[in-house]
C-alpha cells in the first residue's frame, strides 16, 4: 500500500512533482497516465528509493517511510523499469537466480525456472540473455520484479515490446498478483480495462 | 547464500564470459611495461619497483572503472541498489569482485615484470608477490568507491582516476613501493612498510563501507 501526502520533487529549477497526494489499497491496480515529462517515471523511481523526494508530509509503503526505512521499502517493492536491466553474459535463469540469491530467497534455481515458465521463457532459460529479443527481456524483467513476492508492484510501461501472447501472459500474472493482495501501479500511455483506477498526471499534479 | 559471494560469482561469470576487462587491461599493462623497458631504461641501471606499481595502479584503476561503467551503462547498478542488502554489503561485494579480477591482472603484470626486467627480487619473489596482492586491496577499495560515485556522471572514468590516484599514491602505493623496494635492496624497512600497507587497506575498506552506508 502506498501513501503519499504533499509530495514534492524538483530537478534544479524544474518542479517535477508538486504536492502530490496518492493512496493505493492492497489488491488495487492503479494506472498512471500522462504526457511525456508529467512526472510519472520520477514518481515511480522515488517510490523505489532510487531517487529522493525534496519534501513530503507522508511518503510510505506498507507504513514504512521512504527516507528512513529504505531497506524495508526495497524488500517490499517489485520494480520494472522502462528498459529492464540484465546481464547479457548470463543466461535467463542465471539472471533471475542472481537476483533471488541477492535477496536471500531460498531454492533460487527451482524458483527461477518456475518464474521463467510462468512468463513463457522456459525453453530459453539456458540461453544467454544477450541473445533475447526486446519482448523476452521485458518478460525476464517482469519475472524479476515479481520474484521476491513484493507487496507493491511498480511497472513503467510494462507492455513495451511485447507481442500479443506476451501481453496476455503479463496481464494474467498481474491479475494473479492483484488477487494475492499486491498493490500495483502501472505507468502507461493507454488506459487499461482491468485497472481499478486511472490517475492522470499533468505537470506533476493529479489532474 | 551470502550476498558477497553472490556478487563475486556474478562479477567473475560476467568477466570470464566477456573477457572485456582483463584482456584489454593485461594488454595495456604489457604495452606500458614494454615502453618502460625499451625507452626509459635503455642505458641505465635502476633499482626500485616504481614501474611495477605505476602499471598496477594505472591499469588496475582502468579495470575497476571498466567494471563500474559496465554496470552503470546497462542499468544493472540500479538493479543492485534495488536489492534488499545493506549498502556496505553492496560495496564490499562489488569491491571483492573487482579485487579478484585485480589479483588476476596484477599476477599477469608481476610475471611480465619479472620476465622483462629480470628478477630483481631474487629469493624474495614470493614476498614481493604477497605485497602486490595486499596492495591491490587498497586499490580495489578506493577505486570501487570512486567509480561507484563517478561512473554515472559524464567523464566518470576520468573523475575516478583524478580522485583515486592522489589518494592512493601517497598511501597504498607509497607503502607498497617501500615494501617491494626493501625486498630488492634487502633493507630492514620491509616489516614497517608492510604493516603500514595493511593499516592503509583497513582504513580504506572500512572507510569505503562506512561512506557507502552513509550515502543511504
Amino acid at each position: 500500500m502506498i501513501k503519499l501526502n504533499a509530495f514534492f520533487k524538483s530537478f534544479g529549477p524544474k518542479k517535477v512533482l508538486r504536492g502530490l497526494n496518492l493512496e493505493t489499497e492492497s489488491g488495487e491496480i492503479v494506472t498512471l497516465v500522462g504526457n511525456n515529462g508529467s512526472g510519472k517515471t520520477t514518481l515511480l523511481r522515488i517510490l523505489t528509493t532510487l531517487d529522493v523526494p525534496d519534501s513530503y508530509n507522508i511518503a510510505e509503503i506498507d507504513g514504512f517511510d521512504l527516507s528512513t526505512n529504505r531497506e524495508e521499502v526495497r524488500s517490499r517493492i517489485g520494480y520494472l523499469s522502462h528498459n529492464p536491466p540484465y546481464y547479457p553474459e548470463l543466461t535467463g535463469v542465471e539472471n533471475l537466480k542472481f537476483w533471488l540469491d541477492l535477496n536471500s530467497i531460498e531454492n533460487s534455481e527451482e524458483k527461477a525456472r518456475n518464474l521463467l515458465a510462468q512468463v513463457g521463457l522456459i525453453s530459453f532459460s539456458d540461453d544467454l540473455s544477450g541473445n533475447y529479443s526486446r519482448g523476452m527481456i521485458q518478460r525476464l524483467g517482469f519475472s524479476m520484479a515479481i520474484s521476491h513476492s513484493p507487496t507493491t508492484l511498480l511497472l513503467d510501461e510494462p507492455f513495451t515490446g511485447l507481442d500479443s501472447e506476451g501481453t496476455e501472459i503479463i496481464e494474467e500474472l498481474l491479475l494473479k498478483q492483484k488477487e494475492d493482495g499486491c498493490s500495483i501501479v502501472i505507468v502507461s500511455h493507454d488506459e487499461l480495462s482491468y485497472s481499478d483506477r486511472t490517475i492522470k498526471l499533468e505537470r506533476g499534479e493529479i489532474a | 547464500m551470502n550476498p558477497l559471494i553472490v556478487l563475486i560469482r556474478k562479477e567473475l561469470k560476467v568477466e570470464f564470459r566477456s573477457l572485456q576487462g582483463i584482456v584489454s587491461s593485461a594488454l595495456l599493462s604489457f604495452m606500458i611495461l614494454m615502453t618502460f623497458k625499451f625507452s626509459m631504461f635503455l642505458d641505465s641501471n635502476f633499482e626500485g619497483t616504481g614501474v611495477l606499481w605505476s602499471v598496477i595502479l594505472l591499469t588496475g584503476l582502468g579495470l575497476i572503472t571498466h567494471i563500474s561503467t559496465r554496470e552503470s551503462e546497462r542499468g544493472t547498478f540500479e538493479l543492485l541498489k534495488l536489492s534488499s542488502i545493506t549498502r556496505y554489503q553492496l560495496f564490499l561485494g562489488r569491491m571483492a569482485g573487482s579485487l579478484l579480477l585485480l589479483w588476476i591482472l596484477s599476477t599477469i603484470i608481476t610475471i611480465l615484470y619479472v620476465i622483462l626486467f629480470e628478477n630483481q627480487f631474487g629469493n624474495n619473489l614470493s614476498l614481493a608477490y604477497l605485497v602486490v596482492l595486499v596492495g591491490c586491496v587498497g586499490i580495489a577499495a578506493v577505486g570501487t568507491l570512486a567509480a561507484s560515485t563517478a561512473t554515472p556522471l559524464h567523464g566518470g572514468w576520468m573523475i575516478t582516476s583524478l580522485f583515486s590516484i592522489p589518494i592512493l599514491l601517497f598511501t597504498v602505493i607509497e607503502a607498497s613501493l617501500r615494501a617491494t623496494d626493501s625486498l630488492v635492496t634487502n633493507d630492514s624497512d620491509f616489516q614497517l612498510a608492510f604493516m603500514l600497507l595493511i593499516l592503509y587497506n583497513l582504513a580504506f575498506v572500512t572507510g569505503g563501507a562506512w561512506l557507502s552506508e552513509l550515502s543511504e
